[in-house]
């Protein structure tokens, strides 16, 4: 099996607006199983009835087996918000790594950053070869 | 703590609309399981109310750490703006959740099942309560911090 390849695209979105399309992407995702949610009350409003006497006559098994519905796609709702608080702490954690990058970035040198150490490379200590030709590499 | 870009709150936002739309399902299994009992589904009516709070407690501990997580990030003006910003998130706090959940395991006590099936549902419907109160408790803590200058502009707009 061949690597992925990434189709050539005019605009490729920074890392700062990745993050944000990310979590753009979890709250609607969170947003979306509170329509489901929303709808699941509803619908069980409904079977209940305004005035709570079961308007359909359902019977005892119709009753148990509607429950057993309900309760199945609460416990849905959770799994998938588990991943959705996973997937919200890397994206954080994501965030934060870029940090350092721009407080070392104080003399404004416009380095890149290192893809080993992920720091600028005129302060780049790692042994990544091709920065040690780096014209403000700090040993040059 | 630094500058921070609205966009990266929205999930926080999400949270919110998540649990007002958890307090009204809530009020529909309530009232789901008041038909159950008085239909003498007493069984049904003691499973359900366990399965249901454990599930609500794990999504409320989600809420939690989704708050922890942007509490630890995020400074307290950032987070307070976005509590300011939705005002409707203040109307949680009529005590319709707590006020259902004491409900349903009243309710329970009630049903013909055994007696370790109640007291873990006792056990459930306290830690949902704390758990809400513990939320309601770090909101107020934002609150704490209306009247300093910093935050002072932000409730001046949205109140």
């Amino acid at each position: 099996m061949s690597m992925p390849t990434i189709p050539p695209e005019p605009h490729r979105p920074n890392r700062k607006e990745v993050i944000i399309d990310l979590l753009e992407s979890i709250a609607l995702e969170e947003i979306a199983l509170s329509h489901i949610l929303n709808a699941e009350s509803e619908k069980i409003q409904a079977f209940v009835g305004e005035c709570l006497n079961f308007p359909t006559k359902p019977s005892s098994k119709e009753i148990i087996k509607f429950n057993k519905g309900v309760t199945q796609l609460l416990e849905s709702v959770v799994m998938k918000e588990w991943i959705l608080l996973r997937k919200l702490e890397n994206v954080l954690d994501f965030e934060d790594d870029c940090e350092p990058h721009h407080k070392k970035c104080e003399s404004r040198c416009h380095c890149s950053p290192c893809h080993s150490c992920h720091f600028p490379v005129c302060k780049c200590r790692c042994s990544h070869k091709k920065h040690k030709d780096h014209d403000c590499y700090p040993g040059k | 703590m630094r500058e921070v870009e609205p966009k990266l709150l929205k999930p926080l936002v999400a949270g919110f609309q998540l649990e007002k739309t958890l307090t009204k399902y809530i009020v529909s299994q309530h009232n789901f399981l008041y038909c159950q009992k008085a239909a003498d589904l007493d069984a049904s009516v003691g499973k359900t109310t366990f399965t249901l709070l454990r599930q609500i407690n794990e999504l409320q501990k989600i809420l939690n750490q989704k708050i922890m997580l942007y509490r630890d990030r995020f400074s307290e003006a950032d987070v307070y703006a976005v509590y300011c910003e939705h005002p409707d998130y203040e109307g949680l706090n009529d005590g319709t959740f707590v006020d259902r959940i004491e409900d349903m395991c009243e309710l329970s006590t009630k049903c013909a099942i055994k007696e370790w099936n109640k007291s873990q549902i006792r056990n459930e419907a306290k830690q949902a309560c704390f758990l809400f109160r513990e939320r309601r408790k770090w909101l107020e803590i934002y609150k704490t911090i209306h009247n300093e200058t910093k935050t002072v502009w932000l409730a001046q707009r949205h109140h």
